[in-house]
């Protein structure tokens, strides 16, 4: 007995797993060495050596390993949250972000905490609540309107820019909401707590899961609906179940570090270019190594590049998302491919 | 035997498919004619469920319409005109084939393996089996279709324009494949638009106008039918009674 598709994954990329574990080691090693506390491998060894009241260990193991942690969570969140985006509308330019379901979360956020002042386990539930529910709007809005692929993604934009504005009207008229508006917007990992990290980390375990046993179906439904339903497979519930698992790892990435954009975007576009929706494993598998180390080198260089002072990670992000979003849009894989030679399908999502 | 009866098709208020009643018999070629926008991929996509409908599907008295997408699949298959090239090996392409057949795991047995390179022999594309369908011209990405479309074993194949934008050789490949690809248990139809290749590659002949089956038969029976003239425009003639081959000359021209 064979897995599908086993036997035929090129041998071609194989490097790309080892390389992109040794930069994750590296890079959890460099989060752990460099920063604003102390920045070298002494100091590092000492505050190991000194467990009991010990300001280093302190910095290692309250500050810099959750801090870690939540760079390999979001990362990977966010970026797997793209992939199956980007596949399931067969566009380069569909990510959480820009479709509007990150907004979704932090309006969800903001909207709450108008009421209350929320945290932990609450913070979690009210991301996904607005995660959710915009993944549902962006359904119904091509349930009821047949909007092509492409249409959705303007739709979405759309979407992201008005909660956008929604947030700043209510952080306008009610600056307490948001006590740390910027790095919320802009997305930090500078305020990272146990409490939110314990229950959004195993939001985020339970949506990368999902995303692990979804994903043998990604290939089919890259072949286009009409070819997926032809091949059994339902259209409709498997979309259904890419966007609730897309909302929950939205949820539980802006619930730790904000709105972080262009990560979902980048990385899920790269390893695609690379190999291919061939395995569709081993595609999950690298985005979510790609993406984790991706995170962590651009929160290391927010930490280290004005030390003492921190940028915000959202900002390094963008000095290397937005050019790249450019890229994409005037490039020949910046929308839909369709079969060489033929009229480009217009297709709808349900 | 597929029997479609009173098969009514309509979408956003415009009747697409009016009232179409079929018997069609396995192990003989068909083919659908007529001019675009007639409602011939239309037809298609409702035969194969995925628009709504009024009328009945039945396949040797089972009643397609309540079966699931997944027992659905394992009797029609339908190879749309339009899709997206996904970035997959021709390899995976004609694997999926089996998707229908698989259980929860999704994984091929021995036996599904030994379908998958059997379609790849029949439509004569070992060579192509690593390459990436983005690399394939378009000839052999029809192919690719094909061997995937003959690897899900159904029983009802509906191919939607499979020479279109393919050089004459390519066409002429299609047609051979599909010629060799028919037999006593399955029903293919086919939707074309050059009427030379209708004539001399098919068994029988619809032709569609305007949601309706205006006219259907052999196409020795068919070639001198008025229909021909009013809707191409051109009229028909048998060049070589033995080979039936056939020529057309352009009306008004």
């Amino acid at each position: 007995m064979n897995t599908y598709s086993k036997s035929y994954t090129k041998k071609t990329k194989l490097w790309l797993e080892e390389v992109l574990i040794i930069s994750l080691i590296v890079l959890i090693a460099l989060h752990f060495i460099l920063g604003p506390y102390f920045s070298s491998f002494s100091e590092f060894i000492e505050g190991l050596k000194n467990i009991n009241n010990n300001a280093g260990y302190k910095v290692i193991f309250k500050a810099r390993l959750l801090r870690i942690l939540a760079c390999i969570l979001v990362g990977s969140a966010l970026s797997v949250a793209g992939l199956l985006l980007q596949v399931m509308l067969n566009n380069s330019l569909a990510a959480p972000g820009t479709v509007g379901i990150n907004s979704g979360a932090g309006l969800s956020v903001v909207i709450v905490s108008l009421f209350a002042s929320i945290s932990g386990i609450g913070l979690t539930i009210s991301t996904f609540i607005g995660a959710f529910l915009t993944a549902m709007l962006i359904y119904l809005i091509a349930r009821v309107t047949g909007a092509s692929r492409n249409k959705l993604i303007l739709a979405g934009i759309a979407i992201s820019r008005l909660f956008s504005a929604a947030i700043d009207a209510i952080c306008y008229f009610f600056p307490s909401v948001l006590t740390n508006k910027l790095s919320f917007q802009l997305g930090s990992f500078t305020r990272i707590s146990m409490s939110s990290l314990i229950f959004s980390g195993m939001l985020i375990i339970l949506g990368l899961i999902g995303a692990l046993i979804i994903s043998k179906y990604l290939s089919i439904l890259s072949l286009g609906d009409d070819v997926a339903i032809s091949l059994g497979l339902d259209v409709k519930l498997t979309r259904f179940l890419l966007l609730l698992i897309v909302a929950v790892l939205s949820a539980g990435a802006v619930s730790i570090a904000g709105l972080l954009s262009f990560l979902g975007l980048i990385v899920p576009h790269i390893i695609r270019k690379l190999i291919g929706v061939e395995n569709q494993r081993r595609l999950v598998i690298l985005t979510i190594l790609f993406g984790s180390s991706l995170t962590l080198l651009c929160d290391l260089l927010s930490k280290t590049i004005f030390m003492p002072f921190e940028l915000p990670v959202g900002i390094i992000m963008s000095l290397i998302g937005i050019p790249f979003f450019i890229f994409l849009l005037f490039s020949k894989g910046g929308t839909s491919r369709v079969v060489k030679d033929r009229k480009p399908e217009v297709q709808s999502i349900e | 035997m597929l029997k479609i009866e009173n098969l009514k098709c309509s979408l956003s208020n415009k009747t697409i498919i009016d009232n179409i009643s079929l018997d069609l018999n396995s192990g003989v070629l068909y083919c659908v004619i007529g001019r675009n926008g007639s409602g011939k991929s239309t037809l298609f996509r409702t035969i194969n469920c995925l628009v709504p409908s009024d009328g009945n599907i039945i396949y040797d008295d089972i009643d397609i319409k309540q079966l699931n997408i997944k027992n659905r699949a394992k009797y029609i298959s339908y190879l749309p005109q339009t899709r997206p090239l996904p970035n997959i090996s021709v390899r995976l392409m004609v694997e999926h084939g089996r998707f229908p057949h698989l259980g929860f795991s999704k994984t091929l047995s021995e036996n599904d393996y030994k379908i998958v390179e059997e379609s790849i022999k029949k439509v004569g594309i070992e060579n192509l089996k690593y390459k990436n369908l983005c690399n394939i011209s378009g000839g052999e990405l029809q192919k690719v279709y094909i061997a995937s479309t003959l690897a899900q074993e159904a029983k009802v194949l509906l191919l939607d324009e499979p020479t279109t934008h393919l050089d004459l050789e390519s066409q002429i490949d299609i047609l051979n494949i599909i010629k060799e690809i028919n037999d006593k248990d399955k029903t293919i139809i086919v939707i074309l638009h050059d009427l030379l290749q209708a004539f001399s590659f098919f068994d029988y002949i619809f032709i569609v106008d305007d949601g309706k089956i205006i006219d259907s038969g052999k196409p020795e029976e068919l070639y001198k039918n008025e229909n021909i003239k009013k809707i191409f425009n051109v009229h028909l003639e048998k060049e070589d009674k033995e080979n039936a081959l056939y020529k057309y000359k352009i009306m008004n021209y």
